[in-house]
């Protein structure tokens, strides 16, 4: 076993991240990090301090069908390891949605701003998060909760342009039961909505939702009267 | 709308799909890649300037991130900085199999993939980088030599030699360049208790 003092370790590290090794000592590097810690530990110094330069790349959305090769090259092993308890998600409905999820999301989130860490929040229950699509598995919303407690978010991206004479509204459509209005949306910035206790209770996974097309001030009837423009299933996390 | 807020949320989001990622839940997984694939791809890109060799790459990043999923440890690292570094090194890996191949590939891009790839001018990236952070600062004290080659280093994968051609400098040069400049930004990240 090769033995490194604290300046090489560090300088090797260094170098590694930064990727002007050649081929031969990166091969042995990345072996070498498998078994000495400290190095590790110092090479994960370096990523995260480094990794602020990534910033100035600009994302660039990934080919459509790119998910679908992964997908392809994955589920036959994905399939063996959870063939028995496989459940919901191997209905064809859900591959289709999470297929059409994930290339329109694709074209969103990397648009967010740099995360802030605050861990208390990841141990909260009933965050969720789903997109809203159109027939066309075009993004049109993100929709996010953190916590049940919290409110719903929905962050529009990419929408069509209302006149005055319409609005969007949220609903929330539980299974067997007639859609309920979550509130109005607004069409370029992020709406929050706080839930009442009965329309919280039934935000759960699988649930769907959607958004339709109404009058300013939303639905008369209580019930969608205009069409429904997107749609998407609530993803728990 | 507050921006920390929503990047808050980005970051828990991203956190979570992680772990359920690391519990082989494969619709997790999809959202995950949804959210990060844009960021990887464009990273990818600005290395190799070759579309083709980018969405092969890509596929094998996500491949191994699912592989790998089990052994991500959020008090180490955040989800981007950990899927970047595997992004990253296995694009410089393959880089480095190409040899001089990739160069001429490279040449006979596309502009349309040129374009793609941000057209990144390392002389102008520490303006890129968040003011308040202490890489910007710590970068700032470097010689614009040492500065350069680091950039061009990291967003382009180059070696040394390929940066020697890149700035028309000798070897050792070169190298000292990366050398003092890694060692400065070490002692300057030290020096501001920036050790997340």
């Amino acid at each position: 076993m090769i033995r490194l003092n604290k300046e090489l370790r560090d300088a090797l590290a260094a170098e590694y991240v930064l990727g002007t090794q050649t081929l031969r000592v990166r091969l042995r590097m990345a072996r070498l990090i498998e078994t000495d810690e400290q190095l590790a530990d110092r090479v994960r110094w370096w990523e995260t301090h480094l990794d602020a330069i990534s910033d100035s790349v600009s994302p660039v959305p990934a080919p459509p069908w790119l998910w679908n090769r992964i997908e392809n090259a994955l589920k036959p092993a994905q399939e063996e390891e959870s063939a028995d308890s496989r459940g919901w998600w191997g209905n064809v409905f859900v591959w289709r949605w999470t297929t059409a999820l994930a290339g329109a999301l694709a074209l969103v989130l990397a648009l967010l701003p740099a995360p802030v860490p605050r861990p208390d929040a990841l141990t909260a229950q009933g965050g969720v998060v789903l997109v809203l699509t159109d027939e066309d598995s075009r993004t049109a919303w993100l929709v996010s909760r953190r916590s049940a407690n919290d409110p719903i978010k929905a962050q529009p991206l990419n929408l069509p342009v209302l006149t005055e004479e319409q609005a969007y509204e949220l609903w929330l459509l539980p299974p067997g039961a007639a859609p309920l209005s979550v509130g109005l949306l607004d069409d370029d910035e992020r709406t929050d909505l706080t839930l009442d206790e009965q329309l919280k209770a039934l935000v759960e996974p699988g649930v769907g939702m959607a958004v339709s097309l109404e009058p300013p001030g939303g639905s008369p009837t209580g019930a969608p009267t205009g069409p429904i423009m997107f749609t998407g299933s609530i993803l728990e996390l | 709308m507050p921006n920390d807020d929503h990047a808050t949320t980005r970051l828990e989001v991203l956190t979570r799909l992680m772990r359920k990622t690391a519990r082989q839940d494969w619709q997790a997984f999809s959202v995950l890649y949804a959210m990060t694939s844009p960021g990887l791809f464009g990273l990818i890109l600005n290395m190799t300037n070759y579309a083709d060799a980018s969405e092969d790459l890509l596929q094998e990043v996500y491949i191994k991130a699912w592989r790998r999923a089990g052994r991500f440890d959020s008090n180490k690292s955040k989800v981007t900085t950990w899927l970047a570094a595997i992004a990253r090194n296995h694009t410089i890996d393959w880089l480095r199999s190409q040899g001089t191949g990739v160069e001429k590939m490279m040449t006979s891009q596309s502009p349309e993939a040129l374009d793609l790839a941000g057209g990144i001018d390392p002389a102008d990236d520490t303006e890129m980088l968040d003011n308040q952070s202490g890489l910007s600062i710590c970068i700032d004290q470097l010689s614009s030599p040492q500065r350069q080659a680091i950039f061009l280093a990291y967003l382009k994968g180059h070696s040394h030699s390929e940066l020697v051609e890149q700035l028309g400098s000798p070897l050792g040069t070169v190298k000292s360049w990366v050398r003092r400049g890694l060692e400065s930004l070490r002692n300057c990240l030290e020096r501001l208790g920036d050790s997340a």
